[in-house]
């Protein structure tokens, strides 16, 4: 006890110190076990579903692309549900909106639509009544309702009595069944839904169904006791080889898929949540450094102390833990005041993480991060005293009473110097990261997504099933729409299904009329969009070729037209005139369709993707009971825009966004990583330039006799100071160097997140290598002042 | 070479304003060899300072061949003593991370002298005090007379008008010492003017006068 005394009354005589390490360690602990609060909900954790490790999500791909084929045909879910034995249970699921009548007023809500078994295969039983029974997603008997905990408790009072009574969904009157546990959500990369509803929602996912080739639905299974994801993904192969023996068109070129949920759902931002670990890491490690550099700083001081200690006939081991003890009460306190960063960080990161990661697993501060900061700070604790108490042993008995301080000197400035140039270097390699990230932010901020997204209103509007379940009601709510929006004064207004980079996409099969029909099990396909005739202007995309459809052309007894954009005719036509050619593409019966013009290519699928091939017809020509309104005006539409949908139809749900958020979301993640990476690369370099401060410092400390035997031999002012800060420049320059090397070293982790910027990119190295240097320079700069300003006489008064 | 008219030197405290040296008058001709003598306190040392142009804040006139000494900007006043004074300490006051060949170099690179012509002085003063064979050796690595003889070499390497030294021997024992004090004596005789601080009555025989200070006057 009493070394823990001696320690706290040794600190207590040096409260800088103290404040210095403190704050330094508070900043590396509580970066770390903030991010580590993170990267523990969404990697280490598992799934908050009972037995989570073997749910797994099914995916349907085409063979020759890499991504992850999400979305699945009914038939082809009916029959893996049919055959497969390596998963004990597949349930389809999908999000949507849907109108929510209470109290006369209609309301959008988050849904779910799933089929029956959801509950079961993720082995959630409700909290309330029952889930789903095996029928229930048969038309006829679906007209049943489940209802997530935080909207029964937040809007319907955790009313006990729900049950039974009637919810008006979508114009057709539900009944409740059932209330799912608190903290139950599911999918979970989607906005919380309000309530589950069972497929189908209305005709239209009637006729889907008999679609093997429309992919609208995603699945969701669990693996069957004792079998793994390599099994099932070996059966799925098997399934698919049958399937696509009987429907060699929808299934020969196509892959089936199985992956881990939780894998599934963090595989767009493990990389980036293990390099900001890494990041912190990093910081925490510069931290440290730091405070051994001012514990071997104060060693120093305390040689004497020591030696004659030793000299007392204390122990090594004794003393050596006296010195460890004090780096430990210095991590602990540290740690105290890392947690309470940590915990505001936390409340931060809450704001930053993309929903699609934060509704995961909550982020919390609790005893798991408690834990991990306390690991940290021990660990910490013993990183940065073991140095300074390793040197202290180097003190001789012998030599106390002598010259023992100025014995160990050199070698200590030489270690501090050393440790200085590391922090230096780890600096270094977290400036590049940023440094490439903002570049690629900078990049992706200046692409063209072919269209102008500024002053673009969007509203995705979704008709239910029930009160518009054909075609013919669709084109009239279009017309409708179309005269109503066309009213908003000062804005011009399009209709398109989908809107661009809203997260949307359609594609569709396309054959060419005059050309050789598809060989079997081939499937040519190209995007598709639907629209009215104002879109081209509204969203400023240019017109190449031909012209563009007009608002006659709209009506459906009219011949069908095509407008296709220059991808299209790159991968369809590269060596001839497509105005003029048919083609036959769409939803419904097949339809001939001329392509009369050519436009501009717009990035469908994202940013830093490649321009897909589009077709555009007038919507009245390929009606579906969803789409967008897109409204260009130089002052916000809003409010307008849902006045006009509302007009038309005050039940239909209307989600409004201005263009720029769906751009911000396309650039989150990159944005994320960049902000935390530049946040701990900024503290970073500001713990390295204290360091350098430091360690010149000192080093000027160390050296007042030289210098003024320098001043008194004639140095000049200038020179003593160009003497001090050409050691801070070696420490940058070697710092930088390995730094470079490092950084080099460790760029492939965020390689994949880095767009137009390579990870070796010069510009990006040269001008980390020159802040680095200059920062160093001014921060030697302080302190050779002091030795510029240092009294020759004062060797004089050494006599 | 010096004349030094009415110079005092005092430090305001809180207790009220303590003098150093009062009202000091003093010539120095080229050649001469002249010690200051006196109690710990005395001044001496502040004097030799004031004397080789490091303090520049007194009273008084100081005068060194004919330039105003006490008119001088500190900048002036560094140049003209860099150019025309040397100084040996009784620590010695050798750069520990220096070789001794490097230690000589110090000053002379200081005077913004060519890096060609530095190497040949160095080597000069290398051969003239013998110390050729420890040109490459640290100071740690030396004897303290060995170490005197290099700070002395260091001193006059740049062929200073003026050495000032302060208590030369007082770290080496009595025949390091002689060899020490032999130098400065045939330096004096080559035409060095020289200005020694010592309490060693021997050393003070060496100079061709003797100056007394007590309490800051001369007595």
């Amino acid at each position: 006890m009493s070394t823990w005394k001696h320690a706290l009354r040794a600190l207590a005589k040096s409260p800088a110190l103290v404040i210095v390490s403190v704050l330094t360690l508070a900043l590396g602990i509580g970066a770390t076990t903030a991010i580590f609060s993170v990267v523990d909900a969404v990697v280490l954790r598992p799934l908050p579903f009972p037995d989570g490790e073997r749910l797994v999500q099914l995916g349907d791909k085409r063979a020759n692309t890499s991504d992850f084929g999400t979305s699945w045909s009914w038939p082809n879910f009916v029959s893996v549900k049919e055959q497969t034995r390596t998963l004990g249970g597949v349930a389809t699921y999908t999000s949507n909106q849907a109108s929510l009548t209470l109290g006369g007023e209609a309301r959008k809500v988050d849904v779910t639509i799933a089929s029956a078994d959801l509950f079961t295969v993720l082995g959630q039983a409700p909290f309330l009544g029952r889930g789903f029974a095996p029928d229930e997603d048969q038309p006829g008997k679906n007209n049943v309702v489940v209802l997530a905990h935080s909207y029964w408790k937040g809007e319907l009072g955790a009313d006990r009595n729900i049950l039974g009574q009637k919810l008006v969904v979508n114009g057709v009157p539900r009944t409740v069944i059932g209330v799912m546990p608190e903290g139950f959500t599911f999918p979970l990369q989607s906005e919380e839904p309000k309530l589950y509803l069972p497929y189908p929602e209305g005709p239209l996912d009637l006729e889907l169904r008999k679609e093997r080739n429309a992919h609208f639905t995603w699945v969701v299974g669990r693996l069957a006791e004792g079998r793994t994801v390599t099994e099932a993904a070996a059966e799925l192969e098997t399934i698919r080889q049958r399937l696509a023996g009987e429907f060699p068109d929808a299934l020969k070129n196509r892959t089936f898929q199985v992956k881990q949920l939780h894998e599934f759902l963090i595989r767009d931002v493990r990389s980036g949540l293990l390099v900001l670990l890494g990041a912190v890491a990093f910081v925490l490690l510069i931290a440290c450094t730091n405070v051994a550099n001012l514990l071997l700083a104060r060693a120093s001081v305390r040689q004497r102390e020591i030696a004659i200690r030793l000299a007392l006939g204390a122990s090594r081991g004794r003393i050596m833990w006296d010195v460890l003890v004090e780096s430990l009460i210095l991590s602990l306190v540290g740690c105290g005041a890392g947690v309470l960063l940590a915990m505001w960080g936390v409340d931060a990161l809450r704001g930053m993480v993309p929903s699609e990661i934060g509704s995961i697993r909550p982020l919390v501060v609790d005893l798991r991060m408690l834990a991990f900061a306390v690991a940290v700070a021990a660990a910490t604790g013993l990183a940065f005293g073991l140095i300074p108490a390793a040197q202290a042993l180097k003190a001789q008995a012998g030599e106390a009473l002598q010259q023992a301080a100025a014995r160990g000197g050199a070698s200590r400035t030489r270690l501090r110097s050393t440790l200085v140039a590391a922090e230096i270097s780890l600096a270094m390699l977290l400036l590049v990261g940023a440094g490439l990230l903002l570049r690629t932010f900078a990049n992706l901020q200046n692409v063209n997504p072919g269209f102008d997204p500024n002053h673009l209103t969007v509203a995705t509007v979704s008709l239910p099933q029930a009160t518009y379940p054909d075609d013919k009601q669709w084109v009239s709510y279009f017309q409708r729409l179309e005269q109503q929006i066309a009213t908003i004064p000062g804005a011009e207004t399009a209709i398109a299904l989908p809107a661009p980079l809203t997260g949307s996409n359609m594609g569709f099969t396309i054959s060419f009329v005059g050309r050789p029909p598809p060989k079997p099990g081939e499937r040519v396909a190209t995007g598709f969009r639907a629209a009215s005739s104002t879109l081209f202007a509204t969203l400023r995309v240019p017109l190449k070729r031909g012209r563009l459809f007009t608002a006659a052309e709209e009506d459906p007894t009219q011949p069908a037209v095509l407008v296709v954009s220059e991808a299209f005719v790159k991968k369809f036509y590269p060596d001839e005139d497509p105005i003029g050619k048919k083609v036959i593409v769409g939803y419904g019966e097949p339809k001939e369709r001329e392509i009369i013009g050519v436009v501009g290519d717009i990035k469908e699928r994202g940013l830093t993707e490649d321009s897909t091939p589009m077709a555009y017809a007038p919507y009245s020509h390929t009606p579906l009971p969803f789409l967008s309104v897109l409204a260009r005006s130089s002052a916000p539409q809003g409010a307008a825009v849902r006045a006009a949908i509302q007009a038309v139809d005050k039940n239909v749900p209307v989600d409004i966004r201005p263009m720029e958020d769906y751009m911000r979301d396309l650039v989150a993640q990159q944005r994320l990583v960049m902000v935390l990476l530049m946040i701990f690369a900024g503290v970073a370099l500001m713990l390295a330039v204290v360091g350098v401060y430091g360690v010149v410092s000192y080093g000027v400390t160390q050296r007042t006799q030289e210098l003024s035997v320098r001043a008194a031999l004639g140095a000049r002012p200038a020179q003593l100071v160009g003497l001090i800060v050409r050691h801070g420049l070696w420490l940058a320059l070697g710092g930088v160097v390995v730094g470079a090397a490092g950084a080099v070293a460790l760029s492939f982790v965020i390689s994949g997140m880095l767009f137009g910027v390579g990870r070796t990119d010069p510009l990006t190295y040269a001008s980390v290598a020159a802040l680095l240097v200059g920062v160093t320079v001014v921060a030697s700069f302080l302190p050779a002042r002091r030795a510029a300003r240092l009294d020759p006489m004062a060797v004089l008064r050494t006599e | 070479m010096i004349r030094v008219k009415d110079l005092e030197k005092s430090f305001k405290l809180a207790a009220g304003q303590v003098f150093v040296l009062r009202r000091i008058n003093l010539t120095v001709e080229p050649g001469d060899f002249v010690t200051f003598m006196g109690p710990s306190g005395a001044g001496k040392s502040t004097l030799l300072g004031i004397l080789g142009m490091l303090d520049g804040v007194f009273t008084g006139e100081y005068w060194f061949e004919d330039r105003p000494v006490h008119k001088l900007d500190p900048q002036k006043r560094g140049e003209l003593g860099r150019q025309n004074v040397g100084f040996v300490f009784q620590q010695f006051h050798l750069i520990d991370q220096l070789t001794v060949a490097e230690n000589l170099d110090a000053p002379l690179s200081y005077r913004n002298i060519p890096a060609a012509q530095r190497k040949a002085m160095v080597a000069d003063a290398l051969d003239r005090f013998g110390i050729v064979g420890k040109k490459d050796l640290f100071p740690g690595q030396l004897s303290g007379g060995q170490q005197q003889l290099v700070a002395v070499a260091r001193a006059v390497i740049g062929k200073p008008k003026l050495i000032l030294a302060d208590e030369p021997t007082g770290n080496l024992h009595s025949a390091q010492g002689r060899e020490i004090m032999e130098l400065f004596k045939k330096l004096n005789e080559e035409g060095t003017t020289i200005v020694q601080v010592t309490h060693s009555e021997t050393n003070a025989a060496y100079g061709r006068r003797i100056i007394n200070l007590k309490d800051g006057w001369m007595v």
